[in-house]
């Protein structure tokens, strides 16, 4: 049975919690006989999660969203995922699609992959164990050379071409029309950031960057802040390739005693084309 | 609410009759329907829709023998059951606000790179649709939307539960490699 526009409507009142009594009990006696409206309620909660994470509901949707819709914990973890998606999405281009057109309707192939399996198939051996301990071996130099430049990324980490340096001071919001422009020239390798600090806190602190869909695009810890003419600065480096023209923002935190983070005002920048 | 009760094999077994005289298509009914009242529970802002599930099909096998002259849909008959649950749940509960406790960084780099392997599992054809379909945004995402699915030879609405899918189908993979870095 098709789901038409208007049930589509009504199923999206009833993931926000908002139908009537006799709605919510056709909706849901529905629910359980009709595969189509039940698939449709599944895409319906995924597509509400979205908009969510891309600041796109209405603020009473929004607070719908909040306090009923992620009560179950079944839907927290599709928020979760639904976020690293979102990442994924926002480092990822797709080629174009020019072999498309033949794609079969079918279920999706990964139900049928486990996990485990074609994991190492990329090695030339066929008796596993080799192949793991290649892998192994693989993995500790691949990690070692991950963990040198992760620990020196953040601060003093440039990229070539030129590095393209912009201070930002908290608070700066959307609206106000005072955010931060960043007109990258081509060249630039390597933005560095400079947060102004208010907070005379010597914890150290986490920053990350999320795009205007919220989605995180980066994340740094351990930051220490550094006093520099006068000023409080925390600073990391980020790749200029990274940043497209939208709204960014970096969300600061302090890390407590107890392991905890707070959430401070954040950042605010735009990049221009 | 009585939880004392559990579903014994023979209970089971009776459930699984009672519900269609194939076994499979038996089992088939019954996994649709406990996910089903799992989504109805959840919707409804209950915290623990599993139990609430498990609970109204307890009750329901307990009163199978009174079924034997009911001829409508089983399903309904268990959504009248879950009814009465929840009306019990909303007595008993404590009121709890479900606040998403933020993920440790390393939890949130695990699940990216999880995400990252399940993604090479798709097919490539199946990759580019899932990143065509949900990239870009607002009038970007429904004009590229509409491409593609001209591209593809489908409706619109086609074309959005073949990509729905296929996220499901990442999201139960994602589920499990997390499940097996934690073993």
């Amino acid at each position: 049975m098709i789901v038409n526009s208007k049930e589509q409507q009504t199923i999206r009142e009833y993931l926000l919690g908002g139908p009537s009594q006799e709605d919510l009990s056709r909706v849901e006696k529905r629910l359980l006989t009709d595969n189509a409206f039940y698939e449709e309620l599944v895409i319906g909660e995924d597509e509400l999660i979205d908009q969510y994470l891309n600041d796109t509901l209405s603020l009473s949707e929004r607070q719908s969203f909040e306090t009923h819709f992620l009560a179950a914990p079944e839907r927290q973890k599709k928020l979760r995922f639904a976020r690293t998606f979102h990442k994924y999405l926002a480092l990822t281009t797709p080629s174009a699609l020019d072999t498309a057109e033949n794609v079969p309707d079918e279920e999706p192939d990964i139900a049928k992959t486990p996990v485990k399996e074609n994991f190492f198939s990329f090695l030339p051996f066929t008796n596993s164990i080799v192949s793991y301990s290649l892998a192994a071996a693989i993995l500790v130099a691949v990690g070692g050379v991950a963990w040198v430049i992760f620990n020196n990324w953040g601060a003093q980490t440039t990229l070539p071409g030129t590095t393209y340096v912009a201070t930002l001071t908290p608070g700066l919001t959307r609206d106000s029309g005072e955010v931060k422009r960043l007109s990258l020239p081509p060249a630039t390798g390597t933005v560095q950031l400079r947060l102004v600090v208010t907070s005379d806190e010597d914890q150290s602190y986490r920053a990350e960057l999320l795009n205007s869909e919220r989605t995180s695009v980066l994340v740094f810890n351990d930051l220490k802040p550094q006093n520099q003419n006068g000023e409080r600065l925390i600073q990391f480096a980020i790749p200029a390739r990274i940043l497209k023209r939208d709204d960014y923002q970096v969300r600061l935190s302090i890390r407590r005693s107890d392991g905890s983070y707070e959430e401070i005002p954040s950042y605010q920048f735009r990049v221009n084309d | 609410m009585n939880k004392d009760w559990v579903l014994t094999q023979d209970a089971f077994d009776a459930l699984l009759a009672w519900l269609s005289p194939a076994r499979d298509e038996a089992g088939r009914k019954y996994e649709d329907i406990r996910r089903r009242l799992i989504k109805i529970f959840a919707c409804r802002g209950c915290g623990e829709p599993e139990d609430l599930a498990d609970e109204t099909i307890n009750r329901v096998s307990v009163k199978l023998k009174e079924l034997e002259s009911y001829s409508g849909e089983p399903a309904l008959y268990f959504y009248g059951v879950a009814n009465k649950i929840h009306l019990e749940y909303l007595r008993q509960r404590r009121v709890t606000m479900a606040a998403a406790a933020p993920e440790p960084s390393s939890d949130i780099e695990k699940e990216y790179e999880c995400l990252d392997r399940c993604m090479q599992q798709l097919t490539p054809k199946n990759r580019e649709l899932v990143l065509q379909y949900y990239q870009h945004e607002k009038k970007a995402k429904i004009d590229n939307r509409q491409i593609l699915a001209k591209q593809l030879g489908i409706a619109l609405n086609a074309l959005r539960i073949r990509a729905h899918r296929i996220r499901v189908s990442l999201q139960e993979c994602v589920q499990t490699c997390l499940g097996e870095a934690t073993t």
